[in-house]
């Protein structure tokens, strides 16, 4: 049952992660899996959830770039 | 050997059967077709050239190499360029070419009837939209993902550039005020929708500190709150509406929401983003990809037949939606769904930098457009689910068929030619909780009215057909309202930009005094146009929906120009008719409705023409007709000059850039080397460097 649950769970994660790519909306988990994967290094930390969450809102919306269409 | 016969008999089925379609869609008379036939004659000539046109444009044109690393795998960052699957980045493209355009525009041309429309869509993407978005997507992807100005200017040259960057900005402007008008148009005198989009902007500003403050970075269960909200608006609406305190403050005429839409415009250019932009950004994604999912299961379920006929006495250029014949002014009308220049910009924006391989482009570029082309047959069918004399009510400016449900219906039935009873007229007001349906110009209406059509016929019947209607006006509001503030910032930035050649600091988008003069030029820019759209006796639409769609056909000529241009310069020139065809109708049939535009004999059509009409009663004493004022006459004028003159510049921009790039062409012809600006080749390092199945590299 538990691990039924915790399947269900991680498959709900990975279409919520899907739905906000295509959406190119702000996605925590994928940063911190890259942030490990390559930054992670002794005496540094990774935004938190509320940095990286404003962060990535600059990065989509006040660089000029054309996001959507008429 | 048995394999490719299979194939061959199989892809031989499929044409036929698309012949089939377009057969039954062209060949009968007098009784109505079944949208199946619409669908199959689409959907088996997409499959087709999808199977054949885009891998010969892939493997012979282009030559994609899977052995050549995308930038998304050269610069892998994990932010900017994130190699991705195919399909998801397929869905990024798509959400971000789908918008209202594909929606108006055949909404808009079925006064011509159904068959003209359709087969413009379906031609049109097959061999212009489908090719542009993938050939540039292609130039971006091979340029480490920079912009279409950046490649033109690269490619063709400074002067080129330069030109390409003032067009991309006047036909944003004119979009913006198109739409906007649009939207002003489905909400005059409509407190239940007033109310419903008036409720997004608290329910965007809560999401905003929702997902700042009270729950960082929770954008799921943000939006989900927020699209919960907004239903719950959508009902409120109703009792609104029906309150006779309510009902009447929340109806405006034109002029206001138009004003309102202005002032709304610059603050959400000025306000941060993460209070009111990417709220309302992510409130329209949902429901913009909910709603054409929504429209596609309503229409296969129900197969409605087609109310109009195939052609309309209108193919003669008199019809009361827009003016001017078939052609050229068809081929302008329906942009996106068929070619849409706006696409080269989306083509060279975000999707090239996600691109895992090469050969992903194929789906993405050609197949993502396939697909956009597939919601402008469904906003057809919508379109012609309306019996015409219920179209022409919805469609027909009021200066033509007059404000009274009685006159109205004459007017259609003897001088339309299409049978209409006022009954017919008020009973569908009342179904859908409106006070009138006549003269709601703008596409959105009656494209409501159509999806309202098919929903009630699956869920609710007579009952819920007003909650559909308004749920689908909604629909369209919210995400033409996030193109209105999406599009004032970036308009922004570019003003910006330019304005820091005067003064350097004008160039920094975080400097309050820039920010403000930014925005404001931008907004005074669109917001120009919509308020002379507003006081336009004819609705708005009927004028600025041509200046749009030559505006947005010319930068589909610059983005083939520039196409053209790298496969010149690739040594690829025996293949260059595969963009050159599509830019010589696309420049040849917007040169000839902007001439039309400007000198045409007939005042419906040219801007000049109306001008003198009005200057020549006028010098008479008279007023013209549905004019109230002589300053309004003096104020129509100006605005005829204004129009004129914008269309002269665009002329002259894609006059430019078409000699600019022909003369390269020549030069190369003649054997003349010119460099071909490529990021250097990177070998990939091949399917163990990235994942198919996930979007994350480990």
């Amino acid at each position: 049952m538990r691990r039924k649950l915790r399947t269900i769970r991680r498959s709900l994660r990975k279409v919520s992660s899907t739905i906000k790519f295509i959406f190119g909306m702000p996605d925590y988990d994928r940063y911190l899996k890259h942030w490990y994967a390559n930054h992670a290094a002794p005496g540094i930390f990774p935004l938190s959830e509320r940095e990286y969450y404003m962060r990535a809102l600059h990065d989509r919306y006040e660089r000029g770039g054309m996001s959507r269409c008429c | 050997m048995q394999k490719w016969f299979l194939s061959a008999l199989i892809w031989g089925a499929v044409a036929a059967l698309g012949a089939v379609g377009f057969g039954m869609l062209a060949l009968s008379r007098g009784e109505s077709v079944n949208s199946f036939w619409l669908l199959t004659a689409a959907f088996c000539t997409y499959a087709v050239a999808y199977r054949f046109y885009s891998r010969f444009i892939a493997k012979k044109v282009l030559g994609l190499d899977d052995n050549r690393a995308t930038p998304a795998e050269v610069n892998d960052d994990g932010k900017d360029f994130v190699p991705t699957n195919k399909w998801v980045v397929f869905g990024h493209h798509f959400a971000a070419i789908a918008g209202a355009g594909p929606l108006v525009g055949p909404t808009l041309a079925a006064q011509m009837g159904y068959l003209p429309g359709t087969i413009w869509i379906i031609v049109g993407v097959v061999l212009g939209g489908a090719v542009q978005d993938f050939v540039i997507l292609f130039g971006s992807m091979r340029r480490n993902g920079k912009s279409l100005g950046q490649i033109a200017k690269e490619e063709i040259g400074p002067f080129g550039g330069v030109l390409a960057l003032i067009g991309i900005l006047a036909i944003m402007l004119i979009l913006i005020a198109v739409l906007a008008m649009v939207v002003v148009n489905a909400l005059a005198d409509s407190p239940w929708g007033t109310f419903t989009i008036a409720m997004t902007l608290p329910i965007a500003l809560f999401m905003g500190v929702y997902m700042r403050y009270i729950r960082p970075g929770r954008v799921m269960e943000g939006s989900l709150i927020g699209l919960v909200l907004l239903f719950v608006a959508l009902y409120l609406g109703q009792v609104v509406a029906a309150s006779p305190t309510w009902g009447p403050a929340f109806t405006f005429s034109k002029p206001a929401l138009a004003w309102m839409m202005i002032i709304y415009g610059f603050i959400a250019s000025v306000l941060p983003v993460w209070l009111l932009l990417a709220p309302r950004d992510y409130l329209s994604s949902f429901l913009k990809i909910g709603t054409i999912g929504l429209l596609a299961v309503g229409i296969i379920f129900t197969l409605p037949p087609l109310q109009m006929p195939a052609l309309t006495r209108f193919i003669d250029g008199t019809g009361p939606v827009f003016a001017g014949d078939l052609f050229p002014f068809l081929f302008i009308t329906i942009a996106c769904g068929a070619v849409s220049g706006f696409h080269a910009l989306i083509s060279s924006g975000t999707t090239p930098k996600l691109i895992a391989k090469e050969s992903h482009a194929t789906v993405i570029g050609y197949g993502g457009m396939l697909m956009e082309s597939a919601v402008a047959i469904m906003a057809m069918i919508a379109a012609c689910v309306l019996t015409p004399g219920l179209y022409f009510a919805v469609n027909s400016p009021a200066a033509v068929i007059g404000t009274d449900a009685i006159a109205a219906a004459a007017k259609i039935t003897t001088d339309f030619g299409f049978t209409i009873t006022p009954d017919q007229i008020t009973t569908l007001s009342n179904d859908i909780g409106e006070k009138t349906i006549l003269s709601r110009t703008g596409g959105a209406p009656s494209l409501a009215i159509g999806m309202a059509t098919i929903f009630a016929d699956i869920l609710g019947g007579k009952a819920l057909m007003a909650f559909w209607y308004h749920f689908a006006i909604l629909f369209e509001a919210v995400f033409i309202l996030t193109t209105v503030d999406a599009g004032t910032r970036v308009g922004r930035f570019m003003v910006q930009d330019m304005l820091g050649n005067i003064h350097p600091k004008l160039k920094q988008v975080d400097w309050l005094p820039g920010n403000l003069i930014g925005s404001g030029l931008v907004t005074l820019g669109w917001g120009y146009f919509l308020l002379q759209g507003v006081y336009d006796p004819l609705g708005g639409i009927y004028t600025l929906w041509p200046l749009f769609g030559i505006a947005n056909q010319m930068l589909a000529a610059i983005a083939f120009t520039v196409g053209t241009t790298i496969i010149f310069k690739m040594g690829k020139a025996r293949y260059a008719w595969v963009t050159l065809l599509p830019m010589a109708w696309l420049s040849i049939s917007t040169l000839y409705a902007a001439w039309q535009k400007l000198f045409h004999e007939k005042a419906s059509i040219s801007f000049l023409t109306h001008a003198e009409s009005f200057k020549k009663a006028l010098a008479e004493g008279k007023l013209p007709n549905g004019v109230k004022s002589v300053e309004a006459a003096e104020k129509m004028i100006l605005n005829d000059q204004i129009d004129a003159a914008v269309c002269a510049i665009f002329i002259v921009i894609t006059v430019g850039i078409i000699a600019d790039g022909i003369r390269l062409w020549i030069n190369i012809l003649r054997g003349k080397q010119y460099e071909l600006h490529e990021s250097p080749y990177v070998q990939s390092k091949g399917d163990d460097y990235y994942d198919p199945k996930g979007h994350s590299v480990a």
